[in-house]
């Protein structure tokens, strides 16, 4: 049915500027994380040499910004309001989408050149930065791995196989055909999953704050990585050509009236939970996920990777930022679905009018995702405990809640990141790290 | 104009000011199961404010609005579980199919076990079969308004209120919204209509209200309407006097 659909599209339009050339606000975006990525490689032994709390907090903002970016990212790529994805679409081709495969293994041999060189020039014994450079590499290889199987697995939808993986890991798709929808997860996927050479160093430099520097070797590292970020956002741009080619068909093949391809997926399993039984909460969440797909990835990815590195105790200082970041972010995410237009429909379809209690069983449920998202990531790390507990639940909310109304809702997200730097502030002067 | 205590529908003294404009002021209005009254005016006379302050969607200045009794500015959730109102832009969730709608509805309001057969008797009707499960923004205008009017009649709500039905309708699924309004009134359901075709009113209509000058203008009962047997021609002339 997809290439019977794809065969009758119209003439492709033209790849808008900002895929085919130079800076884009992914460049930006990616450079901005590269300079991040410094941060975190530099402010440990400044924070060792000066001894001053105030190196510690920038290096958790570093931090912060390290998750808040990508995300902002994941926000722009995938959600309606933003509608970037959808609005640059490119010629549907599966053929494309192969060329951007080949392009980015050309890319990621020539990227995983720099960290594994580097290794290799390391001191023979120094295994603390060989390691490091081979996390470098692993991280690299696992953002491409993450985006080529995504971008395979979206060919072999188009193909009619396999298409139940990743439905059961993306809640299904919404936006066009069942087979093509997956290509929409494409970017979300392979940006968070690119979130992982990031994170993976920056807990491990955090549980060896005292590492021995060698400015050298470090600078040499941080080129690299700067340089790898760029290769990787070549790839992206290759990547995206091909993503874009299959949202335009999913794109014309909703704007045909009596498609009968635009298969709606049920509510994703994992999000049916039991406090979620209940018809308005099911009804509220089962739109939402529909506006919001990505939200899905994001959760399973960030808990994923908190289950990963979980280790290490909790403290009571901790915990607060992870009380704020999870009240936060319970609080804004419930407020957007309260405000949503599903509201309205559920009150046209005959739904109680008086639903305060079905909103706090939501915030509850959110409260229980986001718990256990930063509690993993926090548990995980002491020293990033309140930064992780906060940034997390700021830029989950961020990536999650895409649509604000209304004068009360327009604080949300204003006062996330003021409690995190608080929060963070606190903990600096505590001398939490 | 007949007010009991049984009436599916009993508004009183119901009035709405935008500013300084009066839109309604001192309207009765009293509907009994079985009862289909059609209301008529020129665009911006209140028939969309009328319709609105009796589904409970806008707060009445004055006056009271009581759905099988129950006041519906006091007991809102209890009184709106009897009725649905269908709007000219109904607010459908654009990525939800009709069939989740219907589901999301049979859930809220706890329609019978049947209601997928009977989801899909009136998708048959209104020849939407097809688009059951696609998202109602892949939908045309038409279809989306069918879809919504399909939801209206699944409800077995004991009050339907439809304003101007018949806008985007094909005249296939036109008569067939005719034919389910009568069948729907043969089984008790009462009908609040806003419409501008006088054809189509005399169709259907029990009574019909003229909305002019914030109230109800004049009134056609049973035995008015009779009078015209049909001519749609002379109940427009009628109409027009009446609203000056």
């Amino acid at each position: 049915m997809q290439n019977a659909l794809i065969h009758t599209l119209p003439s492709p339009k033209p790849l808008p500027r900002q895929l085919s050339g130079a800076p884009s606000p992914l460049v930006l975006a990616v450079i901005a994380l590269s300079s991040t990525v410094l941060g975190v490689l530099l402010a440990p032994s400044l924070g060792e040499l000066t001894a001053v709390h105030a190196a510690d907090v920038a290096f958790r903002l570093a931090a912060l910004a390290a998750i808040a970016l990508p995300v902002a990212l994941l926000q722009m790529l995938t959600t309606p309001r933003h509608g970037a994805t959808r609005r640059w679409l490119g010629e549907a081709a599966t053929a494309q989408v192969r060329r951007a495969l080949v392009d980015s293994v050309k890319i990621l041999l020539a990227t995983l050149g720099g960290p594994l060189g580097l290794a290799l020039m390391l001191p023979h014994g120094d295994r603390g930065q060989t390691h490091l450079a081979l996390l470098v590499a692993t991280g690299q290889l696992g953002a491409w791995f993450g985006s080529a199987a995504a971008l395979l697995l979206a060919l072999g939808m188009v193909g009619g196989e396999r298409r139940q993986a990743f439905e059961l890991l993306s809640g299904g798709g919404v936006f066009g055909p069942a087979e093509a929808a997956p290509l929409l997860y494409a970017p979300a996927l392979g940006l968070l999953l690119g979130l992982v050479p990031a994170a993976v160093l920056s807990a491990w430099l955090g549980a060896r704050p005292a590492a021995d520097p060698q400015l050298a070797a470090w600078l040499a590292l941080v080129v690299t990585l700067a340089a790898g970020a760029v290769c990787l956002l070549r790839a992206w741009q290759a990547t995206l050509a091909g993503i874009h080619a299959g949202l335009r068909a999913v794109e014309l093949a909703h704007a045909t009236p009596f498609a009968q391809g635009q298969l709606l997926p049920p509510l994703p399993p994992w999000l049916d939970w039991p406090v979620v039984k209940r018809s308005f909460e099911r009804w509220l969440l089962l739109g939402w996920s529909r506006t919001h797909p990505a939200s899905h990835i994001a959760v399973v990815l960030l808990v994923g990777l908190g289950a990963v590195a979980a280790r290490d105790e909790l403290g009571l200082v901790n915990w607060l930022g992870v009380g704020l970041g999870i009240g936060w972010y319970a609080a804004a995410r419930t407020a957007e679905i309260a405000d949503s237009e599903l509201f309205s429909t559920a009150m046209w379809l005959g739904a109680p009018a008086t639903n305060m209690q079905a909103l706090r069983r939501l915030a509850t449920q959110v409260g229980g995702q986001a718990l256990l998202t930063v509690g993993l990531v926090t548990v995980a790390t002491p020293f990033w405990a309140p930064a992780f507990g906060s940034m997390l639940g700021i830029s989950m909310g961020w990536a999650m809640v895409g649509r604000w109304h209304g004068p009360a809702a327009r604080w949300w997200p204003r006062l996330g990141p003021a409690l995190a730097i608080v929060s963070l502030a606190w903990t600096g002067n505590s001398g939490a790290s | 104009m007949t007010q009991t205590l049984s009436a599916v529908l009993r508004a009183t003294g119901l009035a709405k000011h935008y500013g300084d404009k009066t839109v309604l002021s001192r309207v009765d209005l009293s509907l009994q199961a079985s009862e289909i009254i059609v209301l008529l005016g020129e665009n911006g006379a209140g028939k969309t404010t009328l319709m609105r302050l009796l589904a409970g969607e806008l707060p009445a200045d004055a006056g009271e609005v009581r759905v099988m009794d129950v006041d519906l500015r006091l007991h809102a959730e209890r009184a709106r579980a009897h009725l649905v109102y269908v709007a000219q832009h109904p607010p459908l969730a654009p990525l939800c199919s009709l069939r989740e709608h219907a589901e999301a509805m049979a859930g809220f309001r706890g329609l019978a076990p049947s209601w997928p057969a009977e989801l899909q008797a009136l998708a048959a009707t209104f020849r939407l079969e097809r688009s059951l499960d696609l998202p109602i923004r892949s939908l045309s205008g038409g279809m989306a308004h069918k879809a919504a009017l399909c939801l209206a009649f699944l409800s077995r709500a004991p009050l339907i209120l439809l304003d101007e039905p018949h806008t985007g309708l094909d005249v296939r699924s036109a008569l067939a919204l005719r034919d389910l309004i009568r069948a729907r009134r043969d089984q008790g359901t009462a009908f609040v209509l806003a419409s501008h075709m006088a054809e189509a009113t005399l169709a259907v209509a029990t009574r019909a209200a003229v909305v002019a000058g914030g109230v109800l203008a004049r009134v056609f009962e049973p035995t008015d309407l009779a009078q015209f047997g049909g001519d749609a021609r002379q109940f427009e002339q009628a109409v027009l006097q009446a609203m000056g």
